[in-house]
C-alpha cells in the first residue's frame, strides 16, 4: 500500500509541475498586456510596473522566480486587484465556493440515495419510473437553465426561498440544489443499479429463507453492499462540483472563487491566472488522489494489478 | 458500520432538513424596506471594488463607493453642475482661465475627527502624479502646470504648482485653461488624502473599511470582500443634515438576470437591466434611462487602402441603419449618434454640445451608399470590394452590434466582411497597434465636455486607431485646448466635429444609456453619465 501511495504521489507532483509550467509558457503568449486601463498609462508608469511584476526580466528568470515563488506559497499579486494578493483572493472568495460544493455534495448524496433505493424497491412500479425520470431531467437540463428557472419559480414568483446573494442559510438551498442536480441523477441511477444488482443475489435469497424480514434485510444487507459502488462516483461528484460552481456562482451572486477564472482571463491577470490553475488543479488533484487511496482500500484488486505492472 | 452509517445518514438528513426549514424561516420574514423607521437602501454592484484609493481607483464600482463616503471640493447636482462641497464656494479663476484659488469650508474633518485641509489636497494631487503611485488617472491631475513634466519622471514634486498656501486656501495654476475644470474637481482622483494616514497604512492603505478615513457623507462600516459592503451615515460630515438614509447595503452581484430577479423579490431597491428585460418593465414607473457619454463606433483603418477612400468610408457609414441597430441590439434607451459627441455633453459654454452642434452625421441611405461604394472602388481601381475582417470584443453587445453592421453590409452593399469577435484585452492591443481593418470601438467619456471625444481623432493621439491625418482637424483642437473663452473653444469644436462628419474615419452607431429599475419609494438617487453611477447623499426612502 505504501509503495502504491508513492507512486501515486510522484505521479501527482509531475502533473504538477506540467500543469504549471503549460499555463506559464501559454499565458505569457497571451496578446495585450496585463494591466488594468494600460491605454491610459504613461511609459513611465508602465515601465514601474513592470519592474514592479517582473515582466521586465527575461521569460525564463520570470519562470524560474514563478517556481521559486509557489513554492513558497506565493502565487504573487493581482494586477487587476493591485493591492491584493492572489492568495488573499482565494482566501476570501473560496470559502463560499467551499461551502456551496459541500452542501450540494450533501444534497447529491442524500437525495440522490433516497431516489436510487426507492426507485430499486419499487422496481418497475410507477415509483421507479418517477424517480428515474427526475434522474433524466436531471441529467439533461444544464445547471444554466435550471438556475434561472428555481430562482424565477422558488425566489421570484412564489417567494419561498431568495432569488440569489448570500446573506444567510436561505441563500445556500438553490445553489446548492441547481449544482447536485446532476449528481443527484448520477447517484440515483448508481444506487438503483447497484441494489438492483444485490437484491437478486443469492445471499440474498439466503436471508429472506431464513426468515428475516423486509426491513432488516434491506437495511442490514442489502444497504450495506449496494452503497459500495456508490462511494466510488464521489470522486467525480467533487471534481464535478469544483468545476461546476461557475455558472452557479453567477446566477445566484455567490461571493466565490468560480468568477475569477473568467474573469482573470479576460483581463490577462497573468497572475489570477496561474493562482487559480494552481489552485483548482491542486484541488483537483488531491481529491483524485484521494479518490484513488480509497479504492485501494475499499477494493484491494485495483491496488494489487497496478502494484504487478 | 451499520451504526454509523446510520448515524451518518441521520446527520446528513438532520442537515437538509434543517437548511429547509432555515431556508423557509428566513425566505417568509423578508419584507420590503418601506415602512420602517430605519432608511435602509439596497444597491448591488457589478464586481468587487478595487482598493478605495482616490489616486488610482479607476473602474466605475470604485467610483461609486467613493462617490459616497468621500468628497471633493465640489459635488455634482442632478444637472452635472458642480456645486461647493469641501469647498466654500466656486473657484476664483483669473481671466486667462489657468490659475484657481478655493478656499475651503469650515468644520471639514475627516471621520478620525482631524480637520480636512489645502494640505490633504495637496499631499493626494501630488502623490496621484507620482509616478511610483502608477496612478491611471494621473493624466487628469498632469493639466496642472509642472504635473506633466512629474507623472513622466522629468520633474519633480516640487515644480507641481499646486499648494496649500494656508490650511484653508489652495491654489493652482493650469498648463491650458481647462472650462470644465470645477465639475473635474468633483471627480475622485482630485479628493483629499491625509498623508500621515496613508503613509501609516502603506500598502495596505484602503484595502479594508477600517483602512481608509472618511469624509463623505457616508461612511464604509463593513466591507465583506466579494459579498457585500455596509455604509453608515456620517455623522462628522460637515452637511449631515441633508443625508436621510441610515444605512446603505451594497451587494455585489453581476448577472443582469439576477439583478432584475433580485428586484422583484424586494432584495434589493436599484438594479441595472439589460436588453432582455427592458419590454417588461418599459412604461412602468421603476423604469429608468440614464444616457451615458459613452459612444460606439466602427473604426476603418486608413492602412487599408481601400479604407483610406473618403467615398468608401462613407459608404460603409451611410450603408447601417443606426436606428434599427440601437433598437434591435441594444434596447436599452440607448440612442442612435447623430454626431461624434453623444447626447448630454456640456460644451464649454455650458450648452449642451448636441444641441449646438446639431445633426452632423449623415443619415441612413442605402442608395447613395452603393453609388459612393461604386466611385469609390474605381477610383481606388478595383472591381470589387475585397472580404474585411471586422474585429471586435467577444461581448454579447459586441458580437450582436458586428452581426448586424455584417448584415446592413452585405444587405445593402452587396459586400462580405468577416466577423472576428475577440477578448477585449486583446482587442486594446489590436486598436492600439492598428493590426486590424474594421474595428468596433467603444469610448466612454474622462469629462464632461467634448474634447474628450474630439482629441481622439488627433492626428497624434494615442487613440487615433485608423489613422485619421487631417492637418485641419488637428490646427482646429489645437486651438480649442488652447483657447480660454469658453464659446470660442466651443465654436472650434463644433467645426472640427464637421471635418470628422465629411471625411469619416469613424462611423458612429450608437450612444449609449444605462436602464435601471428603481424603487419608486427610494427618492433623489441622483444618476449620472460618466463617472460615478450614483450619488446617494440626498436619497431617502419615502
Amino acid at each position: 500500500m505504501g509503495r502504491f501511495i508513492l507512486r501515486r504521489f510522484i505521479y501527482m507532483v509531475i502533473t504538477f509541475w506540467m500543469i504549471v509550467t503549460v499555463t506559464f509558457v501559454l499565458m505569457h503568449n497571451l496578446p495585450g498586456d496585463p494591466f488594468a486601463n494600460s491605454e491610459k498609462l504613461t511609459t513611465q508608469q508602465r515601465a514601474l510596473l513592470e519592474k514592479q511584476y517582473g515582466l521586465d526580466q527575461p521569460l525564463s528568470v520570470q519562470y524560474k522566480n514563478y517556481l521559486i515563488n509557489v513554492l513558497q506559497g506565493d502565487l504573487g499579486v493581482s494586477f487587476a486587484y493591485p493591492t491584493t494578493k492572489v492568495t488573499d483572493v482565494i482566501k476570501r472568495s473560496f470559502p463560499a465556493s467551499a461551502e456551496l460544493g459541500i452542501e450540494s455534495i450533501v444534497f447529491s448524496v442524500v437525495i440522490g440515495l433516497l431516489l436510487g433505493i426507492t426507485a430499486a424497491l419499487k422496481h418497475n412500479k410507477s415509483w421507479d419510473y418517477t424517480a428515474m425520470f427526475i434522474a433524466i431531467v436531471g441529467i439533461s437540463i444544464p445547471s444554466f437553465v435550471l438556475g434561472p428557472i428555481l430562482q424565477y419559480f422558488i425566489g421570484v414568483k412564489w417567494g419561498i426561498l431568495p432569488a440569489a446573494l448570500w446573506d444567510g442559510p436561505a441563500n445556500r438551498v438553490l445553489p446548492a440544489l441547481t449544482l447536485s442536480f446532476m449528481t443527484i441523477a448520477l447517484t440515483a441511477r448508481m444506487m438503483r443499479t447497484s441494489m438492483l444488482d444485490v437484491i437478486h443475489s443469492d445471499y440474498i435469497k439466503t436471508a429472506r429463507s431464513k426468515g428475516l424480514s423486509q426491513t432488516s434485510v434491506i437495511i442490514k444487507h442489502t444497504l450495506r453492499n449496494a452503497i459500495l459502488p456508490v462511494i466510488t462516483v464521489l470522486g467525480p461528484i467533487a471534481v464535478n462540483v469544483i468545476t461546476g460552481t461557475l455558472v452557479v456562482e453567477q446566477i445566484f451572486a455567490v461571493p466565490g472563487l468560480g468568477k475569477y477564472f473568467v474573469q482573470a482571463v479576460y483581463s490577462n491577470d497573468y497572475t489570477l491566472i496561474m493562482g487559480l490553475t494552481i489552485f483548482y488543479s491542486l484541488l483537483l488533484m488531491i481529491v483524485i488522489f484521494l479518490t484513488d487511496i480509497a479504492y485501494g482500500f475499499i477494493d484491494p484488486r485495483i491496488r494489487l494489478a497496478k502494484g504487478r505492472k | 458500520m451499520a451504526k454509523s452509517k446510520r448515524l451518518i445518514a441521520g446527520i446528513l438528513s438532520t442537515l437538509l432538513i434543517a437548511t429547509l426549514l432555515a431556508g423557509c424561516g428566513s425566505g417568509t420574514t423578508t419584507t420590503g424596506t418601506s415602512g420602517n423607521a430605519k432608511q435602509v437602501l439596497k444597491m448591488t454592484l457589478l464586481a468587487e471594488p478595487q482598493a478605495l484609493d482616490t489616486s488610482k481607483a479607476s473602474a466605475a464600482v470604485s467610483f461609486d463607493i467613493l462617490t459616497q463616503v468621500e468628497e471633493g471640493l465640489y459635488r455634482l447636482d442632478k444637472n452635472g453642475q458642480p456645486v461647493p462641497a469641501l469647498a466654500a464656494a466656486l473657484p476664483e479663476i483669473t481671466n486667462d482661465g489657468k490659475t484657481y484659488t478655493i478656499k475651503l469650508r469650515d468644520n471639514i474633518t475627516w471621520s478620525d475627527g482631524s480637520p480636512v485641509t489645502a494640505k490633504d489636497f495637496e499631499y493626494a494631487w501630488k502623490r496621484t502624479l507620482d509616478p511610483k503611485t502608477k496612478a491611471d488617472y494621473a493624466f487628469m491631475v498632469a493639466w496642472i502646470k509642472g504635473g506633466e513634466a512629474f507623472m513622466t519622471g522629468k520633474g519633480s514634486a516640487d515644480q507641481v504648482e499646486v499648494k496649500a498656501t494656508d490650511d484653508k486656501t489652495l491654489t493652482f495654476t493650469l498648463e491650458n485653461p481647462v472650462p470644465f475644470m470645477t465639475a473635474q474637481l468633483a471627480f475622485p482622483v482630485f479628493f483629499p488624502q491625509k498623508q500621515e494616514f496613508v503613509e501609516k497604512q502603506g500598502d495596505k492603505y484602503a484595502t479594508d473599511a477600517d483602512k481608509l478615513l472618511y469624509n463623505g457623507p457616508f461612511i464604509l462600516s463593513k466591507w465583506d470582500h466579494e459579498q457585500s459592503l455596509t455604509l453608515v451615515k456620517n455623522d462628522k460630515y460637515w452637511d449631515k443634515d441633508k443625508v436621510k438614509l441610515d444605512e446603505v447595503v451594497v451587494q455585489i452581484a453581476s448577472n443582469n438576470n439576477t439583478l432584475a430577479n433580485l428586484y422583484q423579490s424586494n432584495a434589493i431597491d436599484v438594479a441595472r437591466i439589460t436588453r432582455d428585460q427592458v419590454d417588461q418593465w418599459k412604461g412602468k414607473p421603476d423604469y429608468v434611462v440614464q444616457p451615458q457619454l459613452y459612444i460606439t463606433y466602427v473604426e476603418m483603418n486608413e492602412n487599408v487602402p481601400v479604407l483610406k477612400n473618403e467615398k468608401i468610408r462613407k459608404a460603409l457609414a451611410l450603408a447601417i441603419d443606426r436606428e434599427s441597430l440601437v433598437d434591435i441590439v441594444f434596447h436599452d434607451g440607448s440612442k442612435s449618434p447623430t454626431g461624434f459627441v453623444p447626447f448630454g455633453t456640456m460644451g464649454a459654454d455650458n450648452k449642451e454640445f448636441r444641441a449646438a452642434a446639431g445633426d452632423v452625421l449623415a443619415k441612413y441611405d442605402p442608395a447613395q451608399a452603393k453609388t459612393l461604394l461604386a466611385d469609390g472602388l474605381k477610383e481606388v481601381g478595383l472591381s470589387s470590394f475585397p472580404n474585411l475582417k471586422f474585429t471586435g470584443d467577444d461581448t454579447e453587445d459586441g458580437k450582436k452590434a458586428m452581426e448586424f453592421i455584417q448584415g446592413q453590409w452585405k444587405q445593402n452593399l452587396g459586400i462580405d466582411v468577416t466577423v472576428e469577435a475577440i477578448p477585449h484585452k486583446l482587442r486594446i492591443d489590436r486598436g492600439q497597434s492598428h493590426q486590424f481593418e474594421l474595428l468596433l470601438f467603444n469610448w466612454g467619456a474622462d469629462y464632461n465636455e467634448p474634447m474628450t471625444f474630439l482629441d481622439l481623432h488627433e492626428s497624434t493621439s494615442s487613440f487615433n486607431e485608423s489613422l485619421f491625418n487631417d492637418p485641419e482637424y488637428d490646427q482646429l483642437i489645437k486651438k480649442a485646448r488652447a483657447e480660454s473663452d469658453p464659446a470660442k473653444r466651443t465654436q472650434y469644436l463644433i467645426e472640427a466635429e464637421k471635418i470628422l462628419a465629411a471625411k469619416m474615419p469613424v462611423a458612429p452607431v450608437n450612444f449609449r444609456a444605462y436602464s435601471y429599475l428603481v424603487r419608486p419609494s427610494a427618492k433623489n438617487i441622483l444618476f449620472f453619465p460618466y463617472g460615478s453611477e450614483w450619488d446617494l447623499k440626498e436619497a431617502f426612502i419615502q
